[in-house]
């Protein structure tokens, strides 16, 4: 091999390592599944409307229909709403599930989604995007699932303007028999630490 | 751009942590102020794809600045690789969001790699 060549050779590795360097490093920062695909063969069920743009002041609720027939176990709904916020700030997100006591228990707290996650199980993810739709860049997101069943997720603005925020919900196998609750608490607030 | 503007979860940053650079990037990061930073996506997040695919391309270009069906090959590669990215982050290949901002941007950047290389090399550059 020439020199030429071999000098070729290390450019190309040289850019690639550069680029590598620019993506992002893997992590649990971002979980959950928009637009497709779902988890362990399931599918999502889709926004159940488009993004709902929400003020950021009050905790507002969401809703998933514990009668929904596509809502079996090892699938996924998810719900997105779009807020307005100020550019390198710290935010805080914050789902916490109303648990219906009557309805069945549930596991929010379960490491693993999907199909293998315990009967009852059901589990939360968060995922932040740039912009006024699910398509959007996404953010880095810092995510603790909480053994009381909230998930707390914080996350950084770059600049000032829409993001959505998308709450995804997975179902264990059991989940579909007793959903366990209907609805939830979603709060984002700003957030003096990381 | 990254180091200062973009979120901290890119490996870079773990790079730079290993050398023992937090310190600096903690100190550029802070000092950045908030009347700086970008407000376009473009200039975020597209920009500097194009910049890597231009330097890429400059130095493929300057390396195999003779004709040929090798040497058009090396200087095709940095445009291939590009958009062959965009087109498996499209695919679901490779992780990451597919831009036809960024797609443009590395096909407007590749050009500009080739007229500034034979601009430098004071020859005539065949087309790739």
């Amino acid at each position: 091999m020439n020199k030429k060549r071999l000098l070729s050779f290390a450019i190309v590795a040289f850019f690639c390592l550069l680029c590598l360097g620019t993506s992002r490093a893997p992590g649990p920062s971002v979980t959950g599944a928009v637009g497709g695909g779902g988890v362990g063969g399931g599918g999502v069920t889709g926004l159940s409307s488009a993004p709902v743009s929400i003020p950021h002041s009050a905790p507002i609720k969401g809703r998933i229909d514990p009668f929904d027939p596509k809502l079996k176990g090892g699938k996924s709904h998810y719900d997105a709403y779009v807020l307005t916020l100020a550019t390198r700030k710290k935010y805080r997100v914050v789902v916490r599930p109303d648990d219906d006591p009557d309805a069945g228990a549930t596991d929010a707290s379960s490491p693993e989604p999907g199909p293998d996650a315990g009967a009852d199980a059901l589990w939360f993810s968060v995922q932040v995007r740039q912009g006024g739709s699910t398509a959007g860049r996404p953010l880095s997101v810092q995510e603790r699932v909480h053994d009381g069943g909230s998930t707390e997720a914080t996350f950084e603005t770059l600049m000032a303007g829409p993001y959505t925020i998308i709450v995804t919900v997975f179902f264990g196998r059991g989940a579909a028999a007793k959903p366990g609750f209907s609805t939830y608490e979603l709060e984002v607030t700003p957030s003096s630490s990381p | 751009m990254y180091v200062q503007f973009r979120a901290a979860d890119h490996l870079l940053f773990t790079w730079l942590d290993i050398m023992g650079l937090s310190p600096a990037v903690a100190w550029l990061r802070a000092g950045t102020a908030a009347g700086l930073t970008p407000t376009s996506e473009w200039l975020l997040y597209s920009l500097p794809d194009g910049l890597w695919l231009y330097a890429f391309a400059f130095a493929m270009a300057w390396t195999w600045r003779e004709p040929g069906t090798e040497a058009r090959c090396w200087r095709l590669t940095p445009l291939a690789l590009g958009l062959g990215s965009e087109l498996a982050q499209a695919l679901g290949v490779l992780p990451g969001t597919f831009d036809v901002a960024d797609a443009l941007t590395y096909v407007a950047a590749f050009a500009l790699a080739k007229l500034a290389a034979r601009h430098h090399a004071g020859m005539t550059m065949r087309p790739a």
